[in-house]
Order: C-alpha cells, then sequence, then structure tokens
C-alpha cells in the first residue's frame, strides 16, 4: 500500500516539477531558500514565462479597466488602436509631402478653411455638393455611405440658402424651416410651413426636396449677382459665420433633448463612453491633422515663409487651442452599468459635450473673423500697388 | 479715409500670431510714417514691403485655416457623438 501511494505521489509531484518554473530542486527539498536565492532563482526565468505578483496583477487589471472604460469597451479600443495608426501614417505623409513650387492663392485658402466664394449659378452649386460628397468623411475617417450623404446633402442646401431648421413637438418630430432672416417660412395660408422632423429620420425627403427646389429657384431665371470683390468676400464670410452659427444651435437642441431623457440604454452609454474616448484620443494626437494636411501641404511655399513645415504649421495651430480642458477633469468611474444610477453621470457627460462645444465654436468663429479681415487687407494691398 | 489709411486701420484691428505680429506692424508703421511725410498712398510701401506683407499676411491665414480646421474636426467629433446618441 505505502509503495503504491509513494510511486503515485512522485509521480504527480515530478509533473508538478516540469510545469511549474520556481520549484525546488529534488535535492533542495525541505530547505527554505533564502531572498537572495528566489531572486535569483526569479532572474533567470525567462520574461513571457514570468507569474506575476499579486500587487502586480491587481495594478494591471486596475489599469486595464481604467483604459477599458476610457476607450469605451473593447471594440472601442480596437478603434482608438486604428486612429492611432492611422495619425501615425498621416504625420508621415505629411512630414514627406512634396510642396508645390508656387505658392497658395488667397481665395484657395479661404475655399480650403470653409469660407468659399459664393456661387454664381446652380450648376455651379450642384458641382459643389458633389465635391463635398465625394471628399467627404464621416468622423470616423471613412466614406460617406448613401445615409450620410443624404444627411450632408440637406446640410449643403441649408448652409447655401442661409437657412435653418427649428425642431418642435414633444418627441420633435415636427419642423419649420427659417430663411435667412430667422423668420419662419410661411405657406399659401400664411401659416408657419411644417415638415416631418428628419430628427430620428434622418433620411426623411422632404424638407430636402423643399430645399432643392428653393436653391434652383434661386439662381434659375435671374442673371447673377453683379458683386465687388469685396461683396464677395464679405457675403461668403456672413454665410459661414451663419452656418458655425446655426450648427452649434443645433448642437445645442440635440444635448439639451438628450438630457431631458430619464433614463438610458446600455447602448447609449457605450456610445457616449466611445465618443469621449475618442475625443481624448483626438485631442491627445492632434486635432485637424487630416483635416488639415491639404491646405498645409498646398501652402507650403508660404509657410516656410515664416520658417514652419506643413506638419509644424497643423500642429502649432491644434495645440494653441488648447482643447479639451473639461476632458481633463472627467472621471471615469468603473464598475457594472446600472442606467437608472448612472443617469446623472450621462448627463454630466452630454453637459461636457456643450462645455467643449462652445469655446470650440468660438474659436473657430474668431478664426474665420481673422481670415477674413486678413483676406480685406491682402484685397486693399492689391489696390495699393 | 485713403486706402492706406484704411489698411493700416484694419491690420491694427486683427489679430496676428506671433510669428509675423512684429514684422506687419512694423512695415504698417514705417508706411504710416511715410503718409503723415506727405509722400501718395502708392509710395508708402516699397515693392519689397509690399511682398512682404502680403507673403506674411498670406502665410497667417493659412494659420488661421489650420485653426478653423482643427476646431472643425473637433466640432464634427462632437456632432459624431449626438448623432450616434440620437439615433
Amino acid at each position: 500500500m505505502a509503495e503504491k501511494f509513494e510511486e503515485k505521489t512522485s509521480g504527480e509531484y515530478d509533473a508538478f516539477e516540469k510545469k511549474g518554473e520556481l520549484y525546488v530542486p529534488k535535492e533542495e527539498r525541505g530547505h527554505l531558500r533564502s531572498e537572495e536565492e528566489i531572486k535569483a532563482a526569479r532572474e533567470s526565468i525567462p520574461e513571457e514565462k514570468k507569474i506575476e505578483s499579486v500587487t502586480e496583477k491587481t495594478q494591471k487589471a486596475e489599469d486595464w479597466q481604467e483604459t477599458f472604460y476610457k476607450m469605451g469597451g473593447t471594440r472601442g479600443k480596437e478603434r482608438m488602436e486604428a486612429i492611432e495608426q492611422e495619425m501615425a501614417q498621416e504625420k508621415k505623409a505629411v512630414e514627406s509631402a512634396k510642396i508645390p513650387k508656387e505658392g497658395i492663392k488667397p481665395e484657395e485658402i479661404l475655399k480650403e478653411a470653409g469660407i468659399p466664394k459664393p456661387a454664381e449659378s446652380y450648376k455651379e452649386v450642384q458641382e459643389r455638393l458633389a465635391e463635398r460628397l465625394d471628399k467627404g468623411r464621416t468622423f470616423e475617417g471613412k466614406k460617406l455611405s448613401d445615409s450620410d450623404k443624404f444627411i450632408e446633402t440637406r446640410k449643403f442646401y441649408l448652409e447655401e440658402l442661409g437657412y435653418s431648421v427649428k425642431y418642435k413637438g414633444v418627441l420633435l418630430d415636427k419642423a419649420e424651416i427659417l430663411d435667412e432672416s430667422g423668420k419662419s417660412i410661411l405657406n399659401d395660408k400664411g401659416k408657419s410651413l411644417e415638415f416631418k422632423s428628419f430628427y430620428f429620420n434622418k433620411t426623411e425627403k422632404s424638407i430636402s426636396d423643399f430645399l432643392k427646389g428653393r436653391l434652383q429657384e434661386k439662381f434659375e431665371g435671374k442673371p447673377a449677382e453683379k458683386l465687388t470683390e469685396e461683396q464677395k468676400l464679405a457675403k461668403s464670410y456672413e454665410k459661414t459665420v451663419k452656418g458655425v452659427k446655426n450648427a452649434q444651435a443645433d448642437r445645442e437642441a440635440k444635448i439639451s433633448f438628450l438630457q431631458e431623457a430619464k433614463t438610458f440604454g446600455k447602448e447609449k452609454w457605450g456610445k457616449i463612453m466611445e465618443g469621449l474616448a475618442r475625443l481624448n484620443l483626438r485631442e491627445k494626437l492632434g486635432m485637424g491633422l487630416s483635416e488639415g494636411k491639404r491646405l498645409a501641404i498646398e501652402g507650403g511655399k508660404d509657410l516656410a515663409a515664416i520658417g514652419l513645415t506643413p506638419l509644424a504649421a497643423i500642429e502649432k495651430a491644434g495645440k494653441e487651442l488648447q482643447w479639451g480642458a473639461a476632458m481633463r477633469e472627467m472621471k471615469f468611474r468603473t464598475g457594472r452599468i446600472h442606467q437608472f444610477e448612472q443617469m446623472p453621470r450621462f448627463k454630466e457627460y452630454t453637459e461636457l459635450l456643450r462645455k467643449e462645444s462652445e469655446p470650440a465654436n468660438e474659436k473657430l468663429l474668431r478664426a474665420y473673423e481673422s481670415m477674413y479681415k486678413k483676406g480685406k487687407i491682402l484685397k486693399l494691398i492689391e489696390k495699393l500697388s | 479715409m485713403s486706402k492706406l489709411g484704411e489698411l493700416t486701420k484694419i491690420i491694427d484691428e486683427t489679430e496676428f500670431s506671433d510669428r509675423v505680429k512684429d514684422k506687419v506692424k512694423e512695415i504698417s508703421v514705417k508706411a504710416k510714417l511715410r503718409k503723415e511725410s506727405g509722400k501718395s498712398d502708392e509710395e508708402c510701401l516699397t515693392k519689397d514691403e509690399t511682398n512682404e506683407l502680403m507673403q506674411l499676411i498670406k502665410a497667417d491665414m493659412i494659420l488661421d485655416g489650420l485653426r478653423a480646421k482643427a476646431c472643425r474636426a473637433y466640432l464634427d467629433e462632437i456632432d459624431g457623438i449626438l448623432n450616434k446618441l440620437i439615433r
């Protein structure tokens, strides 16, 4: 019996010895190793086979959890890594880009930054729309889908006309269109023209069709407006400013709508966490790299005159804006999500979107104002010379 | 107001980046002084000064454009989040 037991234990023990890396050699069994011996034994173990201590394991788990929540979950993390890689590639592309021999024209700078000259015909409007849809990318950097193109088209029509949308109803399911002067567009009976809102149904057609018709009316059958260069510049600037202000009003309406919610689904929690994580990451990696690269490269010769490379100029412009002060205050809470408990936090996070968008919008308007004034200066210099 | 007066006034009212600010102001002040000493508008800026001023302002305009692009990118991110939440 004893013999059998001996055989069995010894066999099991041998198997254990083979598996374990910190086993005590047979000849040393019963001998307690000193700290130095343990350290030496640990060091002899290949790095990948080392077993973490409990403290290390806990720390790692906590770090991972924090990252996980910041990144908005596993899928979010993968997306963040993809953004990092993409931005690194873009940086390389800007660094190695060939700078044109000629400088960029002021009109091109304005157009590229979002202050294009007013269109002179409906055909020109259509061409601009086609270009915008072709060049447009989603905020995730992908080409626009059919549904995205539909939304972008409606946005374009609104901007071109200087119109805006006012949502109505408890569920914001109705909409009125406000004209250039902010007045509601009326029907034949003198009542406000009401449309089905596209707030939830993104591809709702009625508003788009109406706007397209208005735009066509604006150009067709009428001779092109004769404007001086200064007037054209002023008109484009005003239109751009209006578009920026309308976009912010739309953003605020959406934020208020979200904050009125009494509850939210787990899916929405994931979306906001991932969205904020993206915002944090893009702020960290430098804003405007993908969007500004064309302008920086095309204007490379002019930037060189003030001692900047295209990449340095993009980074300088991004840093000067000092993004995300509110984002940095954010505390990520770990643990399971209970939607009712987390409602105040959901509101806090949507409020962050407001806090972040307001100064960004003001800075955008300031940048446009500065560009407009510089455009005027250049025109005055041209007149003098 | 003379064309040059208009130009120097708008230069005073415009925000320039640190990189070009001093040089732009310097050229503008020189032009103002020449005007005060009785020169015509066209004589207040030399050809080199005109070219330099245009170059500096154009470069600074590009920097503004890049700032605008960065702001737009940031706001687009925010719009992206909002659209996903509303959907």
